[in-house]
């Protein structure tokens, strides 16, 4: 009896335990911790700008190297196509990333995905950023993930995150280093305050320390079973399926001989190889796109406005194509 | 397949209790062809492509043991066939362990250009093939008994101790498989047996794996990349793997004994508080035991052991320890280790000899000696580990120096500055359960027992004399708050799982 009595106490301590975590998950569901407010703003003003813009629209999907990299004021200027900088922050994962732009898109709308090289090489688990933003703000994300993922979320939230969210609850934290974001990014959703003309000492001098991309030793061929790639591959069905054109790209960054070598060749063109199986036409070469440092801001994936300038002429030229061809059918020309 | 995961916990092993109990109802043994099965499949989880090397060994394995048990062959084929099923299963081991090792050194010592082929080492080939030269041994010897092809595929197979031990005897399982109370379904077997793998758990997941590893990897990596340590990093560094092995291997050995026992076939322990050792020769006794044992029994004493005079003796331990140090891996730092176990295990030796020549009582100890023998042990095994766990001899170097002081003797963090000091607060509370409180033998010594000569009576009545032994409230007794702890303890766990990823055990590698 008294082993009997042992296995249910192990069966009854595990349900307590399970019950009781739960129930400080649900208790401090949507309360906005500190870590989260600012994202938030972000989400909120990309969001607006892509309901503003008026489609069929261009939208350039990506984290922080779009937002820094690419002029959708120039593209809209130079082609007359609306263009909407869908650009965030890349700490997040890419099926979150991802997520965003299905409440920015609309049918007939032709979106770019010039992602960060890593987002190929991830293994997309929910990282504490993410789980730190979802909880707090976006719980129709957390609905919308499969039953697996909804518990790797769960038991991935830190006791320390928890506690956050308990006190956000109680007393929600206001965003104490606000940044005027229609101060720092124009209407298409371009960052605009990259000036070259502005970057101090210590940027000029940390421009020239920038070193190779993190973890290109360890890039290969990419493996298509991998989550991140399911992701994006999600992603281009969604696209697919809801009448939105899809163009891959490569990322503005800086140009390392390293990149040149063997094994990380192979995983540049297995980039390519992967969205030609997929049936999405690859805009230009990842050199096409690699600048000298003299070009960039504040780290590799972000450039200065003359480097923006530069990294968007070139893509103009490479886009006009796809332009052409997808918009005359929209018009019926 | 890894002992903490998800999916051995939650689907593996609940189906294999399941259709062990079921199964066992159908016929006699049918509930060994269930393990047997089960097994296979725990196998081919990691490389279905090696399951036919573990088939083949097995088959071959049984084949020759069974002819050696037979008294009627004469002596001289009898010899020959036991070299021949040892020169097999050392074959085996040689080639896909040694291979690129071997060739690594003949291009650099005689400047030649062999290209390494790519051989993938089969997970537990180091185990099963020992396990099963000292079947072969035994049966050459006539100490093993029943034949019978399922016992001894399930012997070898058995998932619980399949990849990194505990190393058992024929003669110590097979009886167990043919005791007709087997496969009865006992309640206490599936509570003590689950109280052991949990603890074992708690000991790698809580304790290995999110306190120390981090920073044992840290200091580690820093070292093979050349970074310079500071005096304080090193000594951490290699605390935290000091620590990080213990935690890991023993709390493996634990969930292994649990995961048996549930199945009620007991295993022997293989830790017994090494830290706390006094000696060297205590630490070997109280480390891997069913490892050392093998090494004493199959090596040291067919080595000639003690028997032919000292020198010899000394001769015979470098030997043992240089080739257990080999057995543990296919590089020179392991041979270094072995090497430096084999020295130590001499110096020991030779002080006992000094301390007999010079008419001490070695019988008598006085809390001093005891404690300046924990120190001096434990310091050893601890500059003996850098060598056991640096990628390559630069790298141990770096650390040993850094550890000496060659970089000054910095009170400060560099390479672990991200830790911090309350880092080093974690390894004294760790440093507090190895040597302040119960081991899990201790703490299920009531409802455990195994019935083989692996600890020694020596070990088994300091044990007695533990003050936990004679608290006896403080030990494990099965009942509802112990369950509804453990219990608490398994979510804890099972969460921290899921979202940590999956660790191999340090074993697994060997």
């Amino acid at each position: 009896m008294k082993y009997r009595n042992f296995l249910r106490g192990i069966l009854l301590g595990f349900l307590i335990g399970l019950f009781s975590f739960s129930l400080v998950i649900i208790f401090q569901l949507g309360a906005p911790t500190q870590s989260t407010i600012e994202r938030a703003e972000l989400y909120e003003f990309k969001t607006k700008i892509a309901q503003s813009t008026n489609s069929p629209k261009l939208a350039i999907i990506a984290g922080s190297s779009a937002r820094l990299g690419i002029s959708c004021e120039l593209i809209q200027e130079k082609t007359g196509v609306s263009c909407f900088n869908g650009g965030t922050v890349a700490d997040m994962s890419v099926d979150y990333v991802l997520s965003l732009p299905r409440k920015w898109l609309n049918p007939g709308d032709t979106v770019i995905l010039p992602l960060e090289y890593y987002y190929y090489n991830t293994s997309d688990r929910p990282n504490a950023t993410v789980i730190d933003y979802v909880m707090a703000h976006d719980l129709d994300y957390f609905l919308s993930l499969d039953l697996i993922t909804k518990i790797q979320f769960i038991s991935s939230i830190s006791l320390g995150r928890l506690k956050e969210g308990i006190f956000a609850k109680f007393n929600p934290p206001q965003n104490i280093n606000k940044t005027d974001l229609q101060k720092t990014h124009n209407q298409y959703g371009d960052i605009i305050d990259n000036r070259e003309a502005d970057m101090t000492q210590e940027q000029l001098k940390n421009q020239e320390s920038i070193a190779p991309l993190g973890g290109v030793e360890d890039w290969d061929s990419i493996n298509l079973n991998n989550r991140g790639i399911k992701n994006i591959l999600k992603f281009i069905d969604w696209c697919n399926q809801n009448n939105i054109k899809v163009l891959a790209s490569w990322p503005n960054t800086t140009y390392f001989e390293i990149y040149q070598q063997e094994q990380q060749q192979n995983f540049l063109n297995s980039i390519e190889k992967f969205y030609e199986s997929n049936n999405v036409p690859v805009i230009g070469t990842p050199e096409d796109f690699m600048y000298d440092k003299s070009m960039f801001y504040d780290s590799n994936y972000h450039l200065h406005d003359r480097g923006v300038k530069i990294r968007t002429l070139q893509l103009i030229e490479l886009i006009q194509p796809y332009l052409k061809s997808s918009y005359l059918q929209e018009e019926g020309k | 397949m890894l002992f903490n995961s998800i999916e051995f916990i939650f689907l593996f092993l609940p189906i294999t209790l399941l259709s062990y109990l079921l199964t066992s109802r159908l016929f006699y043994s049918s509930w060994a062809i269930s393990c047997v099965a089960a097994s296979l499949f725990f196998y081919g989880w990691w490389n279905p492509k090696y399951l036919s090397l573990l088939i083949f060994s097995i088959l071959f394995n049984y084949c020759v043991g069974f002819f050696l048990s037979k008294n009627s062959i004469v002596p001289i084929i009898r010899k020959n066939l036991l070299f021949l099923g040892i020169a097999v299963n050392l074959g085996l081991i040689g080639y896909f362990k040694y291979t690129n090792f071997f060739l690594e050194n003949l291009n650099a010592i005689i400047n030649t250009n062999f290209s390494h082929p790519q051989i993938i080492l089969p997970l537990g080939i180091s185990f099963f093939t020992f396990q099963q030269i000292a079947y072969l041994v035994d049966s050459y010897r006539g100490e093993t008994k029943e034949y019978n092809l399922l016992y001894y595929s399930l012997f070898v197979s058995f998932f619980p101790q399949l990849i990194a031990g505990p190393i058992v005897h024929h003669k110590d399982i097979i009886p167990q498989f043919t005791n007709k109370s087997i496969a009865r379904f006992s309640s206490e077997n599936i509570a003590v047996g689950l109280a052991f793998f949990l603890l074992g758990l708690f000991k790698k997941v809580l304790l290995a794996d999110s306190i120390v590893a981090g920073a044992a990897n840290q200091t580690f990596s820093a070292a093979t990349a050349g970074s310079e340590l500071s005096f304080l990093d090193a000594w951490v560094g290699t605390l935290a793997y000091t620590f990080q092995l213990y935690f890991d291997f023993s709390g493996y050995s634990d969930m292994a004994i649990g995961a048996a026992r549930i199945f009620g076939i007991r295993l022997p322990i293989n830790f017994n508080s090494p830290y706390k050792a006094v000696s060297i020769s205590d630490f070997w006794r109280r480390w891997h035991i069913t490892l050392s044992n093998f090494l004493r029994d199959y090596l040291y004493i067919p080595l000639g052991g003690s028997r032919k005079g000292e020198l010899r003796r000394n001769l015979n331990l470098i030997i043992t320890m240089l080739l257990g140090g080999l057995w543990h891996g296919a590089g020179w730092t392991f041979v270094v280790w072995g090497g430096l176990h084999g020295v130590y295990l001499v110096l020991n030796h030779q002080w006992r000899s000094l301390r007999k020549f010079l008419g001490h009582n070695l019988q008598q100890s006085f809390w001093w000696s005891q404690i300046l023998g924990y120190v001096v042990t434990f310091l050893a095994v601890v500059v003996a580990w850098v060598f056991f766990r640096a990628e390559s001899m630069d790298a141990s170097f770096n650390i040993l120096g850094a550890m000496s002081g060659k970089n000054g003797v910095s009170l400060s963090l560099n390479v672990l500055s991200d830790k911090g000091f309350t880092f080093i607060g974690k390894l004294i509370l760790l440093g507090f359960v190895i040597w302040c409180l119960p081991n899990t033998n201790q703490l299920v010594a009531n409802y455990f027992k195994f019935k083989g000569n692996y600890v020694s009576e020596k070990h088994k009545s300091n044990n007695n004399r533990n003050i936990f032994h004679r608290l006896k409230s403080y030990l494990w007794h099965p009942g509802i708050i112990g369950g509804i702890l453990l219990g608490l303890g398994l979510f804890i766990v099972v969460k921290m799982m899921i979202k940590v990823p999956e660790s191999e055990f340090l074993y697994f590698n060997f």
